[in-house]
């Protein structure tokens, strides 16, 4: 029943779309010809009148309470014929829960009202901040926080152009959106001292070392490192996302540390010559992504661990997995890796050009991004969250309520409600 | 909004695995009943009749595209036998074309034909140009009547009409299948 469909649909689309070849028309004709209602499908899928009614009429199909019918089935039964009594029977009983439900909210209405007239209850007014309506668009502005050594934290995008004091082996200037390093001609300092850059949900910004290596980091994320062996900055531990550009030297591998989850599961670590590459490790990601876009990297799984720092001189003979170009490595909580060959290394890395892809990605996992990329939090008032496959693309200049009508419309069992001035967005049951 | 499923002997990740099978099939399955047996009541009850069967056979299944299949088949069967018993208790009922219970009943071809074209039609909106897709949301997700939308937008009522047919034209050349 079903490649014969296949095929004719295929062939309409192509149609549709004017791309037929020679011989699939030949093919399609055929079928038009074989009998005159097929011809006449063809003009009733053409016919735009008639279609807009259709896809009303698809539209409306599957109403809310189709789901508590299948519920019912499994645990009741299924019936051996549709149209008999069990059903009429299983309509009395609904209309009847119906009413008791109506009765009762009636009562609780009643109650509630009669007990919540108390003299002299305070009225509490709470003032928020107006919230940048620029936050809820598309692109990520340039934000970010440098902890200093000392603690101090320091709010880049606030600060305008210029140095910042001295850190350990390095002087720290800002120009436009980066943060750079450079050796201050300090020998090796006696204290091991960091420095910890984050950007918060809806920023992005750039970090330059010495060498000229730049990390472009993501919504939601922060990279650490020693500040305090002097020359070279070549050992860095993310939490979130980034893309590297890393300077080939290969006597000083660059070595990045992947921080476990939330749920403890392994980390990573990924040892470089000098390449282009994207590390996806969101805390609360289930699978962590590293993509190789050009050079060489290698690999390595890590037990559960939260290294406050390792170094080249520390750094345990884990097993490790040499990448090739384009390839993508995905480290489970469990530890496992395993590598996927050519994936589409742009769609890895248009986050820096505001794009953020989804595709057939699960519905926390979807709510998860769009949390980090438009500073919003995101909370669930029901544990049952439909499971949905979103396909779709985050734009630059597209608003989060776009997004929210997407995802409703492609599943129209999640239910959102997004809440602008509290910049919350609430899973409902 | 669900409540659990009787998860006997079923691992979380079947459980999730079935609501996302029921997410995606719903609409079209629906749609595909309601043009078999030419009726707007009853589609929902076979419907929940195919997904529970399926639901039961949970683990035979090889594949999607084998589940699909078998949805398909089940809920073709049980509207067959819903329109004979119907048939048998009126005999004023509306006719329906289906008659042939066979594999290759050419009609029922053209209902799943028909049926698969307009689900990807209708997955398609999202793609529309901003415009485009903001009428086409109002109209077909949100329901609103013609009027209202030609109040939202600014338009005239014979102009949303318009506008829907243009869009369907670009649906068309946007779906891929």
């Amino acid at each position: 029943m079903f490649e014969k469909t296949e095929q004719i649909v295929n062939l309409i689309g192509k149609h549709f779309r004017g791309e037929l070849t020679p011989e699939e028309a030949a093919t399609f004709e055929e079928w038009l010809s074989a009998d005159e209602e097929n011809r006449q499908l063809l003009t009733q899928l053409t016919d735009e009148n008639a279609m807009v009614a259709e896809l009303k009429d698809y539209a409306d199909s599957a109403k809310p309470g189709l789901w508590e019918k299948v519920q019912s089935r499994i645990h009741d039964g299924i019936p051996v014929n549709t149209n008999n009594w069990q059903v009429i029977l299983r309509k009395i009983i609904t209309v009847a829960a119906c009413l008791l439900i109506v009765f009762l909210i009636a009562v609780g209405v009643f109650k509630w009202y009669n007990s919540s007239h108390k003299p002299g209850k305070e009225q509490n007014v709470v003032v928020t901040k107006p919230v940048p309506r620029k936050a809820l668009t598309g692109q990520p502005a340039n934000k970010a926080v440098l902890e200093l050594a000392t603690g101090e934290k320091i709010v880049l995008h606030e600060k305008g152009d210029g140095p910042i004091e001295s850190q350990g082996a390095f002087k720290v200037y800002t120009t436009g959106n980066d943060l750079h390093y450079e050796p201050n001609g300090n020998i090796d300092s006696k204290e091991t001292l960091y420095n910890t850059i984050s950007t918060p949900r809806g920023g992005h910004y750039r970090i330059v070392f010495p060498d000229g290596s730049t990390i472009a980091m993501n919504v939601a994320t922060s990279v650490k490192f020693k500040v305090s062996s002097a020359g070279l900055i070549r050992d860095v531990v993310i939490k979130g996302e980034a893309d590297f550009d890393i300077t080939s030297n290969p006597d000083h591998p660059f070595i990045v540390t992947i921080l476990p989850g939330i749920n403890h599961g392994a980390s990573g670590r990924v040892e470089v010559a000098g390449t282009r590459f994207n590390i996806s490790a969101y805390e609360d990601a289930a699978v962590k992504k590293i993509t190789l876009l050009n050079g060489n990297l290698k690999v390595v799984a890590l037990g559960p661990q939260a290294p406050e720092l390792i170094t080249t001189a520390q750094v345990p003979g884990g097993i490790g997995i040499d990448l090739a170009k384009s390839d993508q490595a995905q480290i489970r909580d469990n530890g496992t890796i395993s590598v996927i060959h050519n994936v589409d290394t742009t769609t890895v890395v248009s986050w820096k050009n505001g794009l953020v892809p989804f595709k057939k990605t699960p519905t926390r996992e979807a709510l998860s991004i769009i949390e980090k990329w438009f500073d919003v939090d995101v909370v669930y008032e029901t544990k049952n969250v439909p499971e949905f496959p979103f396909t779709g693309d985050i734009v630059p200049g597209m608003s989060i309520e776009t997004v929210i009508n997407v995802m409703q419309f492609q599943c129209d069992d999640l239910h959102l409600k997004f809440d602008r001035t509290k910049k919350r967005l609430t899973v409902l049951p | 909004m669900a409540t659990q499923l009787n998860t006997e002997g079923f691992s979380g990740d079947d459980e999730n695995e079935f609501k996302r099978f029921y997410s995606m099939n719903k609409k079209r399955l629906c749609y595909f009943i309601r043009k078999i047996i030419n009726n707007n009541e009853d589609d929902e009850d076979i419907a929940a009749d195919a997904f529970a069967i399926v639901f039961k056979r949970f683990k035979d299944f090889e594949s999607p595209a084998a589940m699909k299949s078998f949805l398909y088949t089940t809920a073709r069967n049980r509207s067959l036998n819903y329109i004979k018993h119907q048939k048998v208790r009126s005999a004023h009922e509306k006719e329906t074309r289906h008659t042939n219970q066979d594999n290759q009943d050419p009609e029922m071809e053209r209902t799943m034909i028909r049926t698969e074209v307009i689900k990807e039609l209708y997955e398609a909106i999202p793609m529309l140009p901003p415009k485009c897709r903001e009428i086409c949301e109002l109209h077909y997700f949100n329901s609103l009547p013609t009027n209202k939308i030609a109040e939202k937008l600014n338009i005239s009522v014979s102009n949303v009409g318009t506008q829907l047919k243009i869009a369907l034209g670009k649906l068309s050349r946007l779906i891929k299948i």
